[in-house]
């Protein structure tokens, strides 16, 4: 699912009409796939937060599990574990490291 | 800082990040023999205490509110910052001592870098290595010296190791406040133009070190436009925030700290064996699991309340015991007087009223210290964020409306579990309206006089249990309402959007426990004890004033009737000389300011089913709800009875029905004016505490009351409408 999202295969009918590569972000990003953040697009004082507790551009990231009916996001980030809701999730934009296996 | 400062003592800040130990090594230090306080206008807590070190000199410990950052997003962050530039109200600290997780560095040393930038000497304490060295790190603490300028300290707080070596940085830091000087970061060209450009903003700015600029440009726009009218605005207004990851100068000031850190880190931390899953998160794989994690949940959840509903009435119930005895010593001690009056009924009753919520208290605050120790609350507010959220509410709203079903006292406590200050007053101004116990009587009352009689539905679901679970249903939907109402009017905005720093489990310390108990007692005992002792006392004169009882000729009357019709010294003329009194006590209560205030209201009730008898029970139930039922037992007669239980109260509703006085539509009314009624000043002296502001207080006085009248406006009216009575 992950690498679909990613690079949206050629037969798709809809990946002409999408971007080149669906930008991934906390909200979708599997469990457990070893990611860096790419950018915290909240520009205000909570996202301005986010960055000081160490999601900054390139800081390694994973999500450990998500909250029950669309609940918060779990993630690691710089050694300790830190929850956010879905709507903060949505707005922090990450690369997945290189397709494993 | 406000205290007599002792001659020569230094004055040490700690600072540090949530989850740090940084309370622990202040326990250590000062003895936990501290002041405890809050910080003006808001829930924080506030601790100074002394310390004396192995060589006998002397340090005033400042443990300023655990934060991540001083940039203020925060009222901790405001204090802290405030704290270290000495704007709060003492000079700024000689020495700061960051205490930082050794298995968490990168965002402790963060921290560092701001405490530093503000110009502050400091000292880094590296605590909780043990765990770091278990978890497989190696931190090489002469090479962090080296990259960052000050004296770094390994310790483990909770032994006490490093204690020594600690005092000792400090003191030199103290004699020579270089040495702890952090090496200022290497800034890139687009934010050393920002600070230049900033400094030509405004004169405060013109010869400001570079540290205080920065602080400045990342402050929040508020805090820094109270801090210097203005100024905050004008930065923002001048250095406008740019949407693109790496064009912002706020963000870059972050990134480049970070990029510091990382780079010093790479140098001088090494793991000795790969990381592993820590047992923290094997934990977390069932107590967050979906299925086994909310079974748990409830579990826990089920417990806490019941111990706060169930076990803490014996004690309670021993308190009530003990107040009553106390009253009967005093009765025995005192001529029957005024005085004695007003100590019995108005004093001791209310000190007796204040500590009959204690056992409550105490319980509850034992299970959420428990909680927060040990790590699982911040894992209960991630479980029910999402449906909570729904309602406009934060997580960690669970606990405190949760216990309030057993008495909104001990739940508008609880809210201080939570951060945010508009999170807070929300969830205390919607506390009151979950059916709490002492409501319970009240219902008994009522649907034993005019329920009990009705045939079961289905066969056996009792009409009067319906109605009672239908009540608790009311109570809970209309705070969901009022909360959401609340979010789009008075306390805009989401509240504080769930970020949650996921502590590890850790064995919850009996020593912090035992402090939170004694700290939330000794506070509400006190402050808010006082409260509810002068609210008696009012109340007491209410009910007492001008003390008219029967006029002689009518009790002349009375007396002849009764000994006209039994002999002496039998049980039937006991019986008429106790009626006697009891009609005396009717009359007395009837003539009495509250009584008088009783008639006044009628016309406000009366279009809610009550009559002025039901009146005074709603002025006399100001002091708890359950007072409701003595205070009608006077009024119908029916004697008095120290202990309310369910018999007296089915007895005395027995007794209004039969009058006339409830009727199925009328009892269903005063239920619902019950339930979401707030009568209880009990209630409203915490609030006042707790949101340090009469005007909250009042506000949930008249938004529920209010919201009580229309309902049961509504339920009588619509009732008679369809031709019940």
């Amino acid at each position: 699912m992950l690498y679909q999202e990613l690079e949206p295969v050629g037969d798709n009918a809809q990946s002409a009409a999408r971007p080149a590569a669906v930008q991934l972000t906390l909200a979708t990003l599997a469990v457990g796939t070893a990611a860096t953040v790419q950018a915290v697009q909240l520009w205000d004082s909570l996202g301005d937060r986010l960055v000081e507790l160490g999601l900054t551009p390139g800081a390694p990231i994973e999500v450990l599990r998500r909250g029950l009916f669309g609940g918060p996001v779990q993630v690691r980030i710089r050694d300790f574990a830190l929850s956010v809701n879905r709507l903060q999730a949505q707005a922090i934009q990450v690369r997945a490291e290189a397709v494993r296996g | 800082m406000a205290e007599s400062r002792p001659p020569g003592a230094l004055e040490v800040a700690l600072c540090g990040n949530p989850n740090t130990g940084k309370t622990t090594l202040y326990n250590q230090l000062t003895g936990a023999r501290a002041h405890v306080g809050n910080y003006p206008g808001i829930t924080v807590d506030r601790r100074v205490g002394e310390h004396t070190c192995a060589n006998d000199s002397q340090w005033r410990v400042h443990d300023l509110p655990g934060t991540y950052s001083l940039t203020a997003h925060s009222p901790e962050e405001e204090i802290a910052h405030q704290a270290l530039t000495g704007r709060l109200d003492g000079p700024a600290p000689d020495v700061v001592v960051v205490v930082l997780d050794a298995s968490n560095l990168a965002r402790n040393l963060l921290l560092l870098l701001q405490v530093a930038e503000l110009g502050c000497p400091a000292v880094a304490a590296l605590n909780m290595m043990d765990a770091a060295q278990a978890a497989g790190l190696a931190v090489d603490l002469p090479g962090l010296r080296q990259q960052f300028g000050c004296p770094f300290v390994a310790m483990v707080a909770r032994t006490g190791q490093g204690l020594l070596e600690l005092e000792q940085a400090v003191q030199q830091v103290a004699a020579q406040p270089e040495l702890g000087r952090v090496t200022p970061t290497l800034w890139s060209p687009a934010v050393l133009q920002t600070l230049e450009q900033i400094r030509q903003l405004h004169p405060l700015l013109a010869d400001a070190p570079p540290g205080e600029l920065l602080w400045w440009l990342a402050a929040d726009r508020l805090v820094a436009d109270h801090l210097q009218p203005g100024l905050g605005s004008l930065l923002h207004a001048q250095v406008p925030r740019q949407p693109q990851a790496d064009g912002d100068v706020r963000r870059l000031l972050v990134h480049e700290r970070y990029a510091r850190i990382d780079a010093a880190l790479a140098e001088t931390v090494r793991r000795t064996r790969p990381q592993q899953r820590s047992s923290s998160d094997r934990v977390d794989d069932v107590l967050l699991h979906p299925v086994a994690g909310v079974a748990l949940f409830l579990v826990a959840m089920g417990l806490l309340f019941q111990a706060v509903f169930a076990w803490a009435t014996p004690v309670a119930d021993g308190v009530g015991e003990l107040m009553a005895a106390l009253s009967a010593q005093v009765q025995q001690w005192l001529p029957d007087n005024l005085l004695r009056d007003v100590l019995i009924d108005g004093v001791l009753a209310g000190v007796g009223g204040t500590l009959v919520f204690l056992p409550q208290i105490l319980i509850l605050f034992a299970g959420i210290a428990l909680l927060e120790d040990s790590g699982y609350l911040s894992r209960a507010a991630f479980l029910v964020d999402r449906l909570m959220a729904r309602a406009g509410l934060p997580g960690k709203a669970f606990v405190p409306l949760l216990s309030s079903h057993a008495c909104a006292v001990p739940g508008i406590l609880a809210a201080r579990t939570m951060a945010d200050p508009r999170d807070r007053l929300l969830t205390v101004l919607i506390a009151p309206l979950m059916s709490c116990s002492a409501r319970l009587p009240v219902y008994t009352l009522v649907t034993a006089a005019v329920f009990s009689g009705s045939a079961p539905l289905l066969g056996f679901l009792s009409v009067g249990g319906l109605i009672v679970a239908g009540m608790y249903i009311l109570g809970f939907l209309l705070a969901l309402v009022a909360a959401a109402v609340f979010r789009r009017t008075l306390i805009p905005g989401q509240g504080a959007p769930l970020l949650l720093e996921m502590p590890p489990y850790r064995w919850p310390r009996p020593r912090n426990v035992l402090r939170v108990l004694w700290d939330r007692g000794i506070d509400f005992t006190i402050q808010t004890g006082a409260t509810i002792v002068a609210l008696t006392v009012v109340l007491w004169a209410l009910m007492t004033f001008p003390r008219q009882g029967l006029a002689d000729h009518e009790r002349a009357a009375l007396t002849a009737t009764a000994h006209a019709t039994a002999a002496a010294h039998t049980p039937e003329r006991a019986k008429a000389e106790a009626a006697i009194q009891a009609r005396d006590a009717q009359v007395r209560l009837e003539n009495s300011l509250a009584g008088q205030l009783g008639k006044v209201i009628e016309p406000a009730i009366q279009p809610l089913g009550f009559d002025w008898r039901i009146g005074i029970g709603l002025v006399g139930s100001l002091a708890a709800r359950e007072v409701l039922v003595p205070v009608m037992a006077q009024i119908y007669g029916r004697g008095s009875q120290g202990d309310v239980d369910d018999a007296f109260a089915a007895d005395v509703g027995g007794a209004m029905a039969k009058a006339g006085a409830l009727t199925p539509l009328s009892g269903l009314s005063l239920m619902v004016f019950f339930a979401v009624a707030m009568q209880c000043f009990n209630t409203l002296a915490t609030i006042a505490r707790e949101t340090r502001s009469w005007r909250w207080a009042l506000f949930a006085l008249t938004y529920l009351n209010g919201a009580a009248w229309l309902l049961s406006f509504v339920v009588y009216q619509t009732g008679r409408a369809l031709g019940y009575t």
